[in-house]
Parts: structure tokens; sequence; C-alpha cells
């Protein structure tokens, strides 16, 4: 019965999560507009309302007010809605053109306004670009390096970490040596330290793979040691020494046994993972260190909130920061979940 | 004196008077331990320092003794779960003592051993067919000192398995279970299926017996001794408990600190113990036993 | 060799291992200070050449290291090229504001942890217990960075802490009195921030620890002998899991140090973190491995503590140190 229950809230956070993911690959389709177009005559605009009911009654399809400037003598102007013209949401347009996946060309969007609208659901950033397509596009590479500097770090880790519990003795004082060391360090003080000794200014995609090797090649310390105590407390156990006595070799030994074992390991630990490396990714960008402009990331776009001013008059722009807040507990609750899941593999009746 | 355990015929009456042939022989078996690591000093355990016996085809040897006296270290060097330091292991005219693994190849279908705790023993992810078919995967790849059997495929697997479980005395309609839901005796008669699987000519059971309840006690034993008359099974039983070993073995070996100090026949051991580690554990044993006769209150 | 005796010679090791790893990067590292430099055209290549060997950086890497350790050792670490003034007191000089808002929040997360754990591990299941899981799971979940730039925007908002660095613009005017006050004013938002992420995570351990001890067999004996449920807790609950809580004070000392890199950034205060975060944009070599062996040190220093804490408090392990020897 227990099962039961771990087994569909699995499946409801794994839905989730896919859910997230397939709305952030497919980014360029559910964004209304091109991440990086700016539009200076719009800048720090509000988010729009979806708007139902007009004068003429209910409307099924919402529509939306244009943001005019209105000014105030000497003041600065205020955004107010534009009320002379009602722009319905329409869906499956032809918008902006973008790569779908990367690869193929089209200007299909979800959903969008008729020109000169522009549908503002997270409102503008201080350039006039539309926060919620940022937000989408900015998610896609915060959350690919988290999942890249993952498998990254699972994979180092684990090769390590079986060879440090299999083989034992000295390969294994001497591997855990090393953990200690990656270990006793602040990780952001150690990825500070990496990234001080790397080149700045690079093209986006070579940064992309340096940010996400470097905090990989950090991580790898933490799940190497798991790796290494499942290996070692299985190394011993008898079913192993009897699988030894009909002649199984090492490799056979590895990978008919150990490798089930380590897999429940490596699934928790990567839903522990990918979202503190997402946030690490998101404070290196922050920090300028990171993904830099004008490719969004959630990590650049919240870096603009810095100054005092910001934070306090454009609240929206923390949508990346409520993004990022969603994808972590969503994963949190999934590692949660295979926690118990891999509890109750290892009783005996 | 757990009067429902099966007794032997002893071995060497004169019906069945047939040049002995020896199996297994054990000469100056050496093996220590060594902890401690880069950090720390090495300290080496005496585990084993010097053990010899012969194990006639057919018969059971039983090594008794306290626990610490090295019992458990030779019944893993004779199955070479371990390398001894020294010593020699002759079984089929090879002394396997210090082979590479590579070559132990071709004996590992000849010597099987069985350990006590059969729920560590076993990955408790597998099912049934999965721990009894281990070794036929296994050994697919290996010589068979000659003769191969018919190619382990899938559906030969299946059925071996199958008739094993019936041999051992389980219905073979659970060769898909999972073995986390077999009871204690049933996964000791899961592991005695295992270990006949390769058709092994020497069985090492180390304290095979211990553990269970007296009733599924009885009927390992009993199916211990239907299997060896049936398949000409030679026993290494490894036991502390004298009582259980005086129904089963054809020859007590009595271990104390790492050597054997005593070896003879069941009966002369019983009634005629000359060294004192072995005298200690008559008294245990009669002991253990009066005391089991005052509380049920049967004559012994 | 004493408990103590191989924890220090591990920990000295360990240093070693950093700032040997730490030059090790900065031979692989393909750029270097003078790079901008270089690119400005009224700079001439003699300059930038003398420039570098005025800070030793045309020697091979084993000769630098060696020099840098010879003068580590004398507390001497290496110039700022950026700063152009020795690295090691600069670097003190922040440190001791570090250490100010790391060892606050450090104390105020255990005060608060230690009480709740026990308390939410004692009334399992109950109103409280629940409030905490549910409060920490949600915290750990969020990332520091999210948390502190969220609470700096309330508190901007509400104007209720002293914000922007450790002191106000007219500090040297106030009395000594008001000039503490004004410290800990500004201290209260970074410290706060610090004590929630930290918290969240502590309070965990610790309630799964006490429920550890709390159901073990000797317990329920002695629940059955008639022993009353608070002196159950502390005399005989509270000092088993105290091991495992000290063995997370190294642990959580490795999160606080890195979070109060990001707390100082997002909140001005004048710590370590924001002059690692410029020495790392400037590429200013010495500044970031002064750094990083800093915060080293802080973390092998807290280890060192806890340890010392574990051998005091726990017989096992006094034990375990003549023995094994």
């Amino acid at each position: 019965m227990r099962t039961k229950i771990i087994r569909t809230k699995t499946a409801l956070w794994v839905a989730a999560l896919a859910t997230l993911h397939l709305v952030l690959l497919l980014a360029g389709f559910f964004a209304p507009e091109d991440p990086t177009t700016q539009d200076r005559g719009l800048p720090y605009a509000p988010p729009m309302r979806l708007h139902f009911k007009d004068s003429a009654g209910f409307h099924l399809r919402p529509f939306i007010y244009a943001w005019t400037t209105v000014m105030d003598g000497d003041q600065a102007g205020t955004y107010q809605e534009d009320r002379s013209r009602e722009y319905p949401l329409r869906f499956w347009v032809s918008g902006s053109r973008y790569k779908l996946l990367g690869v193929f060309g089209t200007t299909v969007h979800l959903f969008g306004v008729d020109e000169p609208g522009r549908v503002l659901l997270f409102g503008t950033d201080g350039y006039g670009r539309d926060e919620f397509s940022r937000v989408l596009w900015g998610g896609q590479i915060s959350v690919a390096a988290g999942i890249t500097a993952t498998l990254i770090a699972l994979f180092a880790g684990s090769i390590l970490g079986i060879i440090a519990g299999y083989y034992g003795r000295w390969i294994d004082e001497s591997l855990m040596g090393v953990t200690e060391l990656f270990l006793s360090l602040p990780w952001l003080y150690f990825l500070l330290g990496v990234r001080a000794f790397l080149p700045l200014h690079l093209s986006t995609l070579r940064t992309f793979f340096l940010l996400t090797s470097v905090i990989g090649l950090i991580g790898w310390a933490r799940p190497s040691r798991l790796v290494r105590g499942v290996v070692l407390s299985a190394r011993n156990r008898n079913y192993i020494l009897a699988a030894r006595g009909f002649g199984g070799s090492d490799f056979y030994l590895l990978r008919r046994h150990l490798l089930p074992e380590v897999f429940g390991l490596l699934l928790t630990q990567a839903a522990l993972l990918i979202p503190r490396y997402i946030a690490a990714e998101v404070t290196l960008s922050f920090f300028g260190l990171g993904v830099n402009e004008p490719v969004p990331s959630w990590g650049n776009m919240l870096s603009t909130l810095q100054q005092y001013s910001v934070l306090v008059s454009y609240g929206w722009l923390l949508a990346p920061a409520g993004a990022l807040v969603v994808t972590s507990v969503l994963y949190s609750s999934l590692a949660d979940v295979f926690h118990s899941r891999l509890e109750s593999h290892q009783s005996w009746k | 004196m757990g009067s429902n355990l099966p007794t032997r015929v002893p071995a060497n009456s004169p019906a069945d008077q047939e040049p002995i042939q020896v199996l297994l022989s054990v000469q100056g078996l050496c093996k220590k331990y060594v902890r401690g690591g880069l950090w720390r000093k090495r300290v080496a355990v005496p585990a084993v320092s010097g053990v010899d016996f012969e194990i006639p085809r057919g018969q059971t040897l039983a090594l008794v003794g306290e626990s610490g006296s090295g019992k458990s270290t030779v019944a893993r060097c004779v199955a070479r779960l371990e390398r001894p330091d020294s010593g020699q292991i002759l079984i089929q005219g090879a002394d396997i003592a210090q082979l590479h693994p590579r070559e132990l190849a071709p004996f590992r279908s000849a010597i099987q051993m069985v350990f006590q705790d059969a729920v560590t023993s076993m990955n408790p992810r597998f099912s049934a067919l999965e721990v009894i078919e281990e070794p036929l995967l296994i050994h697919r790849g290996t010589g068979n000192d000659g003769s191969r059997e018919a190619g382990y495929d899938r559906k030969n697997r299946r059925d071996l398995a199958r008739a094993l479980m019936t041999e051992v005395g389980l219905s073979s309609d659970w060769i898909h279970r999972s073995i986390l839901h077999f009871s204690g005796g049933q996964r000791q008669r899961l592991a005695l299926a295992r270990a006949l699987a390769l058709r092994p000519q020497l069985m090492v059971l180390d304290e095979t017996l211990s553990g269970l309840d007296l009733s599924t006690q009885a009927q390992i034993a009993n199916l211990l001794l239907d299997l060896q008359a049936e398949h000409s099974l030679t026993y290494l039983l490894i036991s502390h408990d004298l009582a259980l070993v005086a129904k089963l073995a054809d020859v007590i070996g009595v271990m104390a600190q790492g050597r054997t100090v005593e070896i003879g026949p069941t009966q002369q051991i019983i009634s005629n113990p000359s060294h004192p580690a072995t005298k200690q554990l008559l008294v245990s044993a009669k002991a253990a036993a009066s005391n089991l006769a005052a509380v049920t209150g049967a004559a012994e | 060799m004493s408990f103590i005796g191989r924890r220090l010679l591990r920990a000295i090791v360990l240093l070693i291992g950093v700032s040997a790893l730490c030059f090790l990067f900065t031979e692989m590292a393909p750029g270097s200070f003078f790079d901008e430099m270089r690119l400005n055209p009224q700079i001439s290549p003699e300059t930038i050449l003398a420039l570098r060997s005025h800070y030793g950086l045309d020697q091979p890497l084993l000769i630098r290291y060696g020099r840098w350790m010879k003068s580590a050792l004398h507390g001497d670490l290496g110039y700022s090229i950026a700063y152009n003034v020795p690295v090691a007191p600069l670097l003190w000089s922040r440190a001791k504001n570090t250490l100010l808002l790391t060892t606050t929040a450090l104390v105020l997360t255990w005060i608060i942890s230690v009480p709740l754990g026990v308390w939410a591990a004692n009334r399992r299941g109950g109103l409280l217990d629940k409030l905490v899981t549910l409060a920490s799971s949600l915290l750990v979940s969020v990332p520091e960075l999210v948390i502190a730039v969220g609470l700096l925007a309330i508190a901007v908002r509400w104007r209720v802490f002293r914000i922007g660095g450790m002191v106000s613009a007219d500090f040297e005017d106030f009395s000594t009195w008001a000039k503490l006050q004004d410290i800990m004013l500004h201290l209260a938002l970074p410290a706060l921030i610090l004590v929630l992420c930290e918290t969240a995570v502590i309070v965990r351990h610790v309630r799964a620890s006490v429920l550890e001890v709390l159901g073990a067999p000797y317990m329920q004996a002695a629940r059955g002998f008639g022993i009353g449920s608070a002196r159950l807790l502390f005399r005989h609950a509270l000092p088993v899991a105290a091991n495992p809580a000290i063995s997370l004070l190294g642990f959580s000392l490795a999160g606080l140090l890195s979070g109060s890199l990001i707390v100082e950034v997002v909140c001005g205060w004048p710590g370590m973190g924001p002059l690692i975060l410029e020495a790392t944009l400037s590429r200013d070599l010495y500044l970031v491995i002064g750094g990083i062996m800093f915060s080293a040190l802080f973390m092998v220093g807290g280890n060192l503590v806890a340890d010392v804490m574990l051998l005091a408090l726990d017989p096992r392990i006094r034990r375990e140190g003549t023995d094994a020897n």
C-alpha cells in the first residue's frame, strides 16, 4: 500500500516537472516575443491584466489594453491603460522568427495579439523587453546549465566512487583525501576561485560549457563519496562473495549487483543537485561571471535588481526568482519522494 | 539431544568397504588479516595458523570450535573466496591454494559454499529464478572440466531451476517470486538449490543450520542427508553446535585459536575427547541439552 | 598521536593541498590580469613585462609556489595588483567583518535550531512539528540568492532595517553605545537572511537525529522504568543526539561562508565577499588565492573547534583515540 502511494506521488511530481521542462524546451513557442527585441519607448512597464468584461459584456476570449505613458506636468510619466483599443488574445499566431529546439525555423507562437500591440504578461524590463518571454528563454539556459552540470558531476563522481569503493585500500584512501580537499572549501568561494582563472568574455556557447563544467567538476566530490559508501558496503555483502565464488568477474559483479544499487542513489542525487546547480548558475550570472547580456538567464535578469530603486519600484522583475522557486520546490519534492522510495526498497520484511 | 534429528550409519561399517578416495586434502593452511591503511598502523591478526585435514569422497567432516577459532576462515579459503597465505588445498589432484582467479574457473563448479545467513547471501532484489540461475549464467563462459552441460539457454535454465527447487522441497511455481517473500527455512533451501546448480562435488556448509528453529533445522538436516546420498556429495560442515554435528558428521575436527587440535571419527571424539578445547565444547553441549530436558521435562 | 594531534595534522595537510590546487589552477589559466592592459595601445609591452616580473609572474610555477608558501608562513600573502596594497592586511580588515557576520549567524542559528528541532521531535506529528517540517522544507528548496533578494526587497519597502554597508554616513559622530547599535542594526538584515537559510537545514538534521535517539530501545526501556519525559529528553536523549549535531557544525560552517558571500554582496556588507568578487572580476591573482586560503582557514578552524567539542562531549571518541594506537 505504501509503495502505491509513493508511486502516485512520484508520478505527480514527475509530470509537473516534465510539463515545466517541456514549456522551457519549447520556449520560443510559448513565448509571445523575442527575448532580445528592445522597445525603448516602453521601459519598466507593469504586467498587463487580462480582461474578460467590457462595455459590450462578457467575452470568453480575454483581451488586453496597451500601455500609454501619461505625463503629469514635470513629473515622470506613469503608465495607464489605453482603453481606446482592445487587443483580443489570439492563439497560434504568427510572430517573430525563432528556431524550435534550435533546429526548425518557424514563426508560430502559442498566443499573441495583433500589431502594434504587445501582450506583456510579466511587464517589461529597463530596455522594454518582454519579461515573460525572457523568463522562458532564460529558463532554458539556467535549467539546461543545471542539468548538464549535474550530469557531469554524477558521471565523474560515480565512476570515481565505484573505483574507490570497489578496489579499496590505497586507491580509496587517496580518493577520499582528494574529496575531502574539495569538500573542505565553501562551494561558492571555490566556484569563484576556479572561475577567476578562466577567461571572462567568451561566446555564449563557450561560456555555457565552461560554466557547466566548472560547476560539475567541483560538485563531483559529494556524489563520489556517497557512491563509494554504497559500493563499499555492498562489496562485502555475502551475495557478492557468493557470486565471486561462482567465478563472477569484477565487471560482472559491478554490472549485475552494484550498479542497480548505485542507480537508485544517483536518481535521488540528481533530484537534489539539479536545483542546486541551477542556483549556482543563477548566482554566477547574477555576479556577472556567467551568461552575459544580451542572452537572458535568470541570473543576469535578477542582477538589475541590485539597484534598490529598481528593486522597490518594479517588483515584477522578480519573476525569474519566482520561476526559480517553483523549479526548486518541484525538484525538492521529487527528491523527497525518491528518498522514501529508496528507503522502502532496502528494508527486508 | 534433539531427538528428531536423523542418525547416521557409521561410515566404516563392514557392509560398504570400498577403497576410500580422498576428495579434499588440506595441509598447513595459514591466513592472517591485516587491519589499518595509510594513516594507521598496520596490525596483523592471525586467523588460521596451521590446519590439516582430509575428507574422503561422500563423507562429512565437521569443523567445530568456539567463535574466533578460525573455522569460517578455513571454509572461505577452501571455497577460495579468500586466498590463504600458505598451505595446500588439494582437490581433484590439484592444489588450488594459490591459483589465480582465472585459473580457478574450472574448479568453481566443483566446490560450492552455502552461507549461514541465507538472507544476506542473496541479492534482495532477485527472484528465486535469478538466484538459482546466477551460477549458470556466470559459468556459461568458462570451461567446466570437460563436461559442458547442453548450453544454458533461457529455457534450460528455467527447467533446471524448477527441478532444483522441487528437489530441495520448494514449490516450483514460486520460481518468479521475489525472495523477500520466502521464510527463513525456505531461503536456506533456495541457497542449497543454488549451490547444487553446477553439480558440485564438495559443499562447504558454513553454519548453515545455525539460527534456524529446531524443527526447520531437522528438516534441512534431513534434506542435506538426502542430497548427499542422491548426488554423492562431500560436505565440509562448519558449526559451533556439537550436538547437531554429532548427528551429521562422519569425522569431527576441533579447532581452537586457528589450529586443528583434535581430529577423529565422531564416536571417538564424543566419547573420548583428549584436548581440553574438545572437552569444553562437550561440557557446553551437555549443559544445553540438560537445560532443554529440564524445561521440557523429558528424559535425556 | 592523540586525536587532536591527528586532526591538526590533517588540517595542515588540507591547507597545503588547497594552496597547491589554487596554484595549479593559475597555471591552467589562459588569461591573466594583464590581458586588459595588453589591449591598451598606450601601454608598451615592456611596461607589461616589467610589471609582470615586479609581481613575480614570469617565474615558473614551482618557484612562484615556493616563494608564496615561504612568505605565507610569515603572514605575507603577496600583493594585490588592482588595489596596489599587500593582500594580507586587506583581507584581514574585511575578514573581521565576515567573521562578525558569520559567527553571529552561526550562534543564532544554533540557538534557534536546536531547541526547535528537539521540541518538534519530542511532539512528533503535533502542530509545531508539522509547521517546522513544512517551513524548513520550503526554505531549503529556495536558493539563497532568492531569499536574500526577496528579503532585501521587503526590507527596503518597509524600511525596517538599516540597509547598505556596515555603518551609517555619520558613524563617526556617534557615541560608543550608538556606534554599537548602528552596527547591530546594519548587521540585522544580512544575519537574518543567513539564519533563515541555515536554520532550515540544521533544524531538519537535529529533528531527525533526536527522533532516531528517541526511538531507540534503551529509550523505550527508560520510559518503561518510569523516568519522566523531561529528564529523559535532557539527560538521556540530548547527549546522544549531540554527536551528529556537532558534526554538523563543520558542515553548516561551509554553507554559512558561501551564503555570507552572497548576502554580503546583495546587502552591501563590507566583508570578504564583495572583495573576492571584485578580485575575480579583475583577475587579481594573489587576492583571489588569499581569499580562498582565508575561507579554507575558517573552514578548517571551525571543523577543529567542532572536533574539540566532540572530544569533550563524547566519551566514545576519547576511548577510540587511545585504543587505535
